[in-house]
């Protein structure tokens, strides 16, 4: 009694499998030849054997023109392929990560009243400043400790003498090389402000960083 | 960037004098004042009566400072005393005793060229005679007039309070100049100053020595200590950070140091070569600022191991240490008393407006000063009954001011503003 095609169902899924690769550059052919197996296969189960027989040998035949087919094109249809992909989901294109000079800058680190304390904000200075050192390997800085005029002149010299330890401290902690940092206090000396509001005082508590020339 | 807040520091002769002295009302004055009269000085024969007029303002103005006279005006007096003569048979004593005066003080000066013969009398007016003071007139050359008059005021002084005063003394202080600031030194009760710091960087915190005066100065870019004797200047101590607050005493010398930012510790250094010979304090917070007992045995200090800083002493070799003052959170700038039984500090108070204190040896506070500004930098005169300080009452900027001991006179004795740091010479 006649017998299903294995042979000839097997060989089209063969050809299939080896058109996947390319088969986006020879999509109707794939399509097509997809198609015309699984009609075989449906048609073997009915048992109309013939008739999947001769559907399994087209589905094999058009498998292999579609690897080739596929083959053939596939510098252009894969660019077709990416503006295809851009124009649908416009995704950022990651950009190449040039050496950007960030303007790093040495800023000044504020402090509360009689307080050598470090602040969220007094870090994120030190933190740019850090960064700032550990690009001009070869520059040194002067930590100036400054306080505002409340308060008086010798105890104030010990006081900005301890905020700019504080702050030097930290430095080292982050890896700076503590030989590049020396520290001067001027205590009340040197007023950024004259005034006498809280502003003013506000901007006289502070430690600068003075590159060495 | 200019110096926006101009104070006319300036434009302030060098001399830093002017004759408006400012006075305040006597704060509450308890202490009896002995009424003094003192008429013009007389000048026979002198054409200008330039020397008349400097005696007179010495006379007055260092009696006044004194805290312990009170001079009558001389609109008060009803008679003219110009016309009567100097010895005790020539006076109408009745007349003085009208106006209130228990003393009188009968002045005379005459000029013969370079030289000026002075003579000065103090009459006890109940009495009706002359009192016996250790002073002697006589002629002196023009520039030694105001040292004699000086003299003589602290005579009178002794007379009355049976001790010796202090005028003609010298104080030290610090006053600002365009960005700079500079170390002087003026007379007590004199007009003029003399420029101790020769540099146009920071000077500060002078203090005395045995013929020396010590200051910090930032001339080589790091506070160093340096000294200033017999009119040359030298560097004593340069250790990286601080090098400030020099106290003398008996060849010993006391001194802050942070050694590059160590710590801030006092330290025994030597007078001459400024080597370091001994390290007094070792806590980890700030100790500054130490101020020698009158006989160098034990030493006042500022120490932050509390918390706040507070007055602290020790033994001169650095042991014994303990805390003196337990009010306040702000106590600073001890200056131990040449009587030794009390030392002035000035502090924040709870309104942070800065007064003048003393602390006795067991811990007791008195205030010297109340809501008249800020006043701060206090230093004992050589003989403990004044107190000299720093003040900015009457919105003129800082000034230096004297005041009794008991906080009971006080009188403005610099004019212009931007004074720091007076010590007196001891």
């Amino acid at each position: 009694c006649p017998k299903p095609p294995k042979k000839a169902l097997s060989d089209a899924q063969q050809a299939l499998l080896d058109a996947r690769g390319v088969k986006d550059c020879a999509s109707d052919k794939f399509k097509a030849a997809q198609r015309l197996l699984d009609e075989a296969e449906e048609l073997s189960k009915q048992e109309k054997y013939e008739e999947a027989e001769r559907k399994a040998k087209a589905a094999q035949k058009l498998a292999r023109e579609a690897k080739l087919e596929g083959e053939a094109n596939w510098e252009d249809c894969q660019k077709k392929k990416q503006l295809a992909d851009k124009a649908e989901n416009p995704e950022p294109v990651e950009e190449e990560d040039e050496e950007v000079d960030e303007q790093l800058t040495l800023d000044t680190v504020y402090f509360s009243y009689d307080s050598s304390e470090l602040s969220a904000d007094a870090r994120a200075v030190l933190d740019e400043n850090v960064r700032w050192m550990k690009k001009h390997t070869d520059k040194r800085v002067v930590l100036e400790g400054h306080t505002d005029e409340r308060g008086t002149p010798e105890y104030n010299l010990a006081l900005g003498e301890s905020r700019a330890r504080r702050v030097k401290q930290y430095a080292v902690q982050m890896g700076v090389d503590g030989d590049r940092l020396s520290i001067l206090s001027y205590g009340e000396e040197k007023p950024a402000a004259f005034g006498a509001t809280a502003s003013d005082y506000a901007k006289n508590r502070r430690v600068e960083f003075v590159p060495k020339n | 960037q200019q110096d926006t807040k101009d104070d006319g520091s300036e434009q302030a002769s060098e001399d830093g004098s002017g004759k408006g002295i400012d006075i305040d009302v006597t704060v509450g004055v308890q202490r009896k004042l002995i009424p003094l009269a003192v008429p013009d000085v007389k000048e026979p024969g002198g054409d200008t009566g330039e020397v008349a007029d400097q005696v007179q303002e010495i006379l007055r103005r260092d009696l006044k400072l004194s805290g312990f006279f009170k001079i009558l005006p001389n609109d008060s007096f009803f008679f003219d005393p110009s016309k009567e003569g100097m010895g005790a048979s020539q006076i109408k004593f009745q007349n003085w005793f009208n106006v209130g005066a228990q003393g009188l003080i009968k002045s005379a000066v005459r000029t013969n060229d370079d030289k000026v013969v002075l003579d000065l009398r103090l009459y006890g007016v109940e009495q009706g005679q002359q009192a016996k003071l250790k002073w002697t007139g006589g002629a002196v050359p023009k520039d030694e007039v105001a040292e004699k008059v000086h003299d003589f005021a602290n005579a009178v002084l002794e007379y009355y309070t049976g001790e010796r005063g202090i005028f003609g003394s010298r104080i030290a202080y610090v006053r600002r100049k365009g960005q700079s600031k500079q170390v002087y030194v003026m007379q007590l009760g004199a007009d003029g100053a003399a420029r101790i710091s020769k540099n146009n960087s920071i000077n500060m915190l002078p203090s005395w020595g045995k013929g020396a005066i010590y200051y910090t100065s930032y001339k080589h870019g790091n506070p160093d200590l340096w000294v200033y004797e017999g009119g040359k200047r030298r560097k004593l101590s340069s250790k990286p950070g601080q090098n400030t607050g020099a106290d003398y005493c008996g060849g010993k010398l006391a001194v802050t140091l942070s050694k590059g930012g160590e710590n801030t510790d006092i330290y025994l250094i030597d007078p001459k070569s400024g080597k370091v010979q001994k390290r007094l304090t070792k806590h980890w917070s700030i100790d500054t600022s130490p101020s020698f007992s009158p006989d160098c045995s034990r030493i006042a200090f500022v120490s932050g191991r509390s918390g706040g800083p507070q007055i602290y002493v020790m033994d001169a070799d650095g042991s014994n240490q303990k805390r003196l003052t337990y009010q306040g959170s702000y106590n600073t700038q001890p200056s131990w008393s040449p009587k030794g039984d009390a030392i002035a500090f000035s502090a924040r108070d709870e309104r942070n407006a800065f007064d003048i204190f003393t602390v006795d040896l067991d811990g007791n506070i008195e205030r010297l000063t109340q809501d008249q500004g800020n006043n701060s930098d206090p230093s004992f005169s050589p003989d403990g009954r004044y107190v000299v300080f720093v003040s900015d009452r009457g919105g003129k900027g800082k000034r230096v001011w004297m005041m009794t001991a008991d906080g009971e006179v006080q009188n403005a004795i610099t004019e212009g503003s931007g004074y720091q740091s007076p010590a007196w010479e001891r």
